[in-house]
């Protein structure tokens, strides 16, 4: 079980050169676009002095009524509650560089070129490297991607994370060693700080983890921890059925299973401006 | 443009074809070895992009944003791996392939281009018209915008360009930017107004003879240009300058 070791690839420099250029080409007019919605509202979290304050805004924003977004009002708005830790970021990052939109803009720019990197690798591993290039370049130039990777939103954040959780346990799985478990458990708590959906993920990894836990030697703690965060989520669904905080004004689309499949036909050119 | 983008979403449904074709590599691989890596993370793939949507069924009844786009988003790249996996066992020959996959990401870049080119152009627009009122003269400014969305859109770059106490009016509609020139150039019966600079703007603008409306998520009002100008006191420094792109 897991013998084979994982093979021992460098990266090419000319395959990092060829997806940073394909990465910037289409980007780079972008990085100076004006902030739709979406950003400004999440700037708006991130210039907050404190993501779980009742209203007060900072300096630069007051004047505003008090119905202005803020953490609490996040859940009558029935806009989802993600954890903090790219709020936090980003609320030390425009201290530093400003709101402007370049400035906004740049960190969601580097996570989506280290996804396509990441990308690649792991493809790589697990369908080989004629059908990682093809498929990362195809996704390089998907509408979606490029949308998102210049957008100061959680979405490029997400996707980082998401393939390097991915990249980091097949490592584990290949290698079986501590310093990989360990690279793993602290991007499993970076990514559940980062995005809810990130459960999604930690769920598949907890069953594989489960299965083969005495051949990986994964211990009690790690179950713990993924139970806690399933039940957090959990308990949070239940204040937020019980508490009737989503029983406002819907502007979602009905649930119906061909919403659900027009999602997936237009997944790769699906996204946000407004 | 627009008729080119009836060509490429069919695109998308072709696409399924290897993509379920992927899946069912991925299956194979996993019930052929079942204590590989590489398999597990392979049979991990479409779990991972079936969850959300079991989730989106379950969860989706309780918290309905769950279903927004951006919620799939972060499946783009499996979904991708997916279908290239297929991909590649349909079409064995390497030039074929990389050909193949050309034409998609041509396709793909088009797609996007005839799709979200016109927000974009709006966008750009919008923010020159804010800059540019914000510089001129007059005490008043009429702006439209096309964002159709909420006020503090307006509110975030009014802020970064104006340093004077102008009084603004935002004129809000879905309808292309050159078409509100043209409507406000003839006179239209209705228009979508909202004071942004008033704090009582409900009684302000009621009190000249505005309607409100509450068909709307968002609050606006519709009257007549003429009640703009009655509104402003001064129908000369109503300018729409900020409309010449």
């Amino acid at each position: 079980m897991f013998e084979k070791a994982l093979p021992r690839k460098n990266l090419p420099l000319f395959i990092i050169i060829l997806l940073t250029a394909v990465y910037l080409i289409p980007r780079i007019p972008f990085v100076n676009k004006p902030l739709n919605n979406d950003e400004i509202y999440n700037t708006f979290l991130y210039l907050d002095t404190n993501p779980f304050s009742t209203g007060t805004m900072s300096a630069g924003l007051q004047g505003r009524s008090p119905d202005q977004p803020n953490w609490k009002t996040d859940y009558k708005r029935q806009i989802p509650i993600h954890p903090p830790l790219v709020s936090i970021f980003y609320y030390y990052w425009i201290r530093i560089f400003t709101d402007s939109e370049i400035s906004l803009h740049i960190p969601p720019l580097i996570a989506g070129w280290l996804s396509l990197i990441i990308f690649y690798i792991l493809g790589s591993y697990l369908v080989g490297e004629e059908i990682a290039l093809a498929a990362g370049i195809v996704f390089n130039f998907s509408a979606a991607f490029i949308a998102y990777s210049t957008q100061a939103v959680l979405a490029a954040f997400e996707l980082f994370c998401l393939l390097l959780s991915l990249l980091l346990l097949y490592r584990f799985l290949t290698r079986r060693n501590k310093t990989d478990l360990r690279n793993l458990c602290i991007i499993n708590i970076l990514s559940a700080l980062t995005f809810y959906h990130y459960f999604v993920f930690l769920f598949g990894q907890t069953i594989i983890f489960f299965l083969f836990r005495k051949k990986l030697d994964i211990r009690l703690p790690y179950f713990i921890f993924a139970f806690s965060l399933f039940a957090i989520f959990a308990s949070i669904l239940t204040y937020a059925f019980l508490g009737n905080h989503y029983s406002g004004f819907n502007f979602w689309p009905d649930i119906s299973a061909s919403y659900l499949l027009k999602r997936i036909i237009m997944l790769p050119h699906t996204l946000i401006l407004i | 443009m627009k008729e080119l983008s009836f060509i490429l979403k069919p695109l998308n449904i072709i696409l399924l074809v290897p993509l379920c074709i992927g899946v069912w590599l991925a299956l194979n691989a996993y019930r052929k070895n079942k204590q590989d890596p590489k398999s597990l993370i392979l049979i991990l793939l479409p779990v991972i992009f079936i969850m959300p949507f079991i989730s989106y069924y379950v969860i989706g009844r309780f918290i309905h944003k769950f279903g927004e786009n951006r919620n799939f988003f972060y499946l783009l790249p499996i979904y991708l791996l997916l279908v290239f996996y297929g991909l590649k066992s349909m079409i064995a020959d390497k030039k074929a392939f990389y050909l193949v996959s050309c034409i998609i990401a041509a396709l793909f870049v088009l797609s996007g281009i005839t799709m979200y080119y016109p927000q974009l152009r709006d966008f750009y627009t919008a923010r020159y018209m804010i800059k540019e009122s914000a510089e001129m003269q007059s005490s008043v400014s009429v702006i439209a915008t096309p964002y159709g969305s909420m006020s503090f859109d307006f509110q975030y770059y009014k802020e970064r360009f104006n340093a004077s106490s102008k009084t603004y009016l935002w004129i809000k509609s879905n309808e292309p930017i050159q078409s509100i020139y043209k409507l406000i150039k003839n006179e239209p019966s209705f228009i979508l107004i909202e004071d942004t600079t008033s704090t009582d703007k409900s009684r302000k603008l009621s009190a000249l003879g505005f309607e409100e409306t509450s068909s709307r998520a968002l609050s606006g009002f519709y009257g007549p240009l003429s009640i703009i100008q009655k509104l402003t006191q001064q129908p000369s420094s109503i300018t729409i300058k900020a409309y010449k792109q």
